[in-house]
């Protein structure tokens, strides 16, 4: 099957003194259908992997392929309209529009990505997040913890093809962390679509189709039980 | 997009009024000033336009206060004997003269009068100062009747048509048009009805000790013959009459022309200063909510929403607050502008006038077109911020 996103050589710099290379020569292959999980220490560019996966960041080198579209040669319409459909991002930080309620984040998302706005398709989500409680609070009312779950399910509502998701049990205990696994396990197994995570937990990581070490600046893949 | 905008807005209302504040302050001092400024220009072209006479003559001891009884309506009870009049018009170089009679200022307290007005007698035969105002051109009948009264363009209204002022019953017979002088505050009345009320009114019983109100005037006002110098005329017109002074009103405008040069300039420095400082503050409480904001414009980013689109967010966002603050210190300006034309009207003797809705309409467009210009000055730098550094990229790498 024809994969969702392929990475070739990817060479990825920063100028800082001295430079720091994370991604040196990555390659990498995101098939329909697949959970994969990014392990690694700390500060090795595991973040910096997703981001350039996701077109947010141009590599130096080497090509970022989704559905045939080189990202890293894509317009900047091109790229908006791959983030509307085909690539999410659930971000280390859980990033929320403090002005809009839970249910309002979520509403934006759908909004954002041109689909239509069904309430009982959020409440649903929220539901599933242990969050419906929360709908109209505000995200300043909301603990850290439920904040990762509002984040995760603003990625979740709306289909893109793949989604990138960094350290998303952060905040998270033991349930909830195995809960937003099975969501994220859902959604792999719907239409087709696959998930990337990134996570230092390598337990958690072990649950994943396939689990990929970064180490010098390269994938190595490693076998699950 | 506009539904994240006015979200921002209203639950962020801190953040927002403090936008608006910035704002409003900016376009309330400008608004004010421009109202201000106009309606004393207004004025002083008014009293260019309508003064009607070229000299006053007063009593020597009322010479003093001629800018206050030209243009703030302030009676002075002070009097000179009634044939004056005939001596002023006979004097040469004199076209027309006619005499006004000075009562005192009425207010609710002797009078079925709302707020505080001056009543002042005048003689209809001789009048050129009243009767080229009359809105409508003429008095009912033709004639000011004893019981008629004639409402200046800034009287206060008069309930009913009638009034009574000072124990006597008067019917309203006419108004004027604006003058911008003291005319404008002013109930006019037949100068014998005038000095019954006077001589009767018990607040100016001490001055009637000595001066027989039934053959007493307040001012001649006179105006000159076609070529004849009004200095020239005034000054013959002091060796005529023993104990009066003659004040020629092109004096009194030419010294109020010098005094709103020197405020006009005052004001177009403190206007120049107000903007600069308020373009800075907006400039800055953009940028710093831009700054704030740059993990949401980037979310936005990130979400499949376009450069412009998320720009335009932002615009509608700081636009809206900044163009409500804007509407409404307009408002309070047109208000506010009124009460501080009257406080330079009555403590600087500077003639004031009213400005016409059409005027004030002017002053609404300039002061919300300032908000426009105010807003897109203040957004460049933000705006370049946002543009060039992409918030996606600024999430990306905040996210390491």
């Amino acid at each position: 099957m024809e994969p969702l996103l392929e990475l070739s050589d990817v060479v990825k710099e920063f100028s800082s003194r001295p430079p720091v290379r994370p991604l040196d020569g990555l390659s990498m292959v995101v098939p329909p259908s697949t959970m994969i999980a990014v392990t690694g220490v700390s500060g090795k560019g595991k973040s910096t992997l997703l981001n350039v996966m996701g077109g947010l960041l141009r590599p130096e080198a080497g090509s970022v392929r989704y559905r045939k579209i080189d990202l890293t040669q894509a317009t900047a319409a091109q790229i908006d309209d791959i983030h509307r459909r085909g690539i999410g991002f659930v971000f280390q930080t859980p990033y929320l529009f403090q002005a809009l309620t839970a249910y309002e984040n979520l509403e934006l998302a759908l909004r954002a990505s041109g689909e239509k706005v069904v309430r009982d398709r959020i409440f649903e989500m929220l539901e599933k997040l242990g969050l419906s409680e929360r709908a109209e609070h505000l995200p300043s009312a909301l603990s850290a913890g439920q904040k990762r779950r509002l984040v995760l399910g603003r990625a979740l509502l709306s289909h893109h093809d793949v989604l990138l998701a960094d350290e998303p049990t952060n905040d998270l205990d033991a349930e909830w962390s195995e809960r937003v696994f099975e969501l994220l396990r859902g959604f792999c197994a719907t239409e087709g679509r696959s998930v990337v995570l990134v996570t230092h937990d390598r337990s958690y990581a072990a649950q994943a189709d396939k689990v990929y070490l970064l180490e010098g600046g390269k994938l190595r893949e490693e076998v699950t039980l | 997009m506009f539904s994240l905008a006015w979200k921002n807005i209203i639950r962020r209302l801190g953040g927002s009024l403090m936008t608006a504040l910035i704002a409003f302050i900016a376009v309330f001092v400008l608004a004010t000033s421009l109202a201000v400024v106009a309606s004393l220009e207004n004025g002083l072209r008014l009293s260019r336009e309508r003064l009607g006479a070229d000299i006053m003559v007063l009593p020597a001891g009322a010479s003093g206060n001629a800018s206050e009884v030209l243009f703030c309506a302030e009676p002075v009870n002070v009097y000179l004997p009634a044939d004056v009049e005939r001596t002023v018009a006979e004097t040469a170089g004199v076209e027309q003269a006619t005499p006004q009679f000075f009562t005192q200022t009425v207010n609710q307290s002797c009078c079925s009068v709302i707020g505080v007005t001056r009543v002042v007698g005048i003689d209809m035969e001789t009048d050129f100062i009243v009767g080229p105002w009359l809105v409508g051109g003429a008095l009912e009948g033709g004639a000011l009747p004893p019981d008629g009264i004639i409402l200046g363009a800034a009287a206060p209204p008069i309930e009913g048509g009638q009034a009574s002022i000072l124990g006597s019953v008067f019917h309203c017979v006419g108004t004027l048009e604006p003058t911008g002088s003291s005319v404008d505050e002013t109930i006019f009345m037949d100068v014998n009805a005038a000095r019954t009320i006077a001589a009767e009114s018990p607040y100016l019983e001490s001055v009637w000790l000595n001066v027989d109100p039934f053959d007493a005037i307040s001012c001649v006002m006179v105006k000159v013959k076609e070529g004849a110098q009004p200095s020239a005329v005034a000054a013959a017109i002091i060796e005529q009459v023993p104990g009066a002074a003659a004040v020629c009103t092109s004096d009194l405008i030419a010294s109020v022309t010098s005094q709103l040069v020197v405020l006009e300039s005052m004001t177009l420095a403190f206007l120049a200063a107000i903007v600069l400082l308020a373009a800075l503050a907006l400039a800055g409480r953009f940028s710093s909510l831009v700054s704030s904001r740059m993990g949401e414009l980037g979310l936005l980013r990130t979400m499949g929403v376009g450069r412009l689109k998320v720009a335009l967010s932002f615009v509608v966002e700081v636009g809206v607050v900044t163009m409500a603050a804007a509407a409404a210190a307009t408002a309070c300006a047109c208000l506010a502008s009124s009460a501080i034309i009257g406080q330079l009207h009555t403590s600087f003797d500077l003639p004031g006038a009213l400005l016409a809705p059409s005027a004030y309409g002017w002053v609404v467009c300039a002061a919300l077109l300032f908000a426009v210009l105010l807003s897109l000055v203040a957004l460049v730098q933000p705006m370049i911020a946002l543009m060039r550094q992409d918030p996606q990229e600024t999430l990306a790498k905040g996210g390491l």
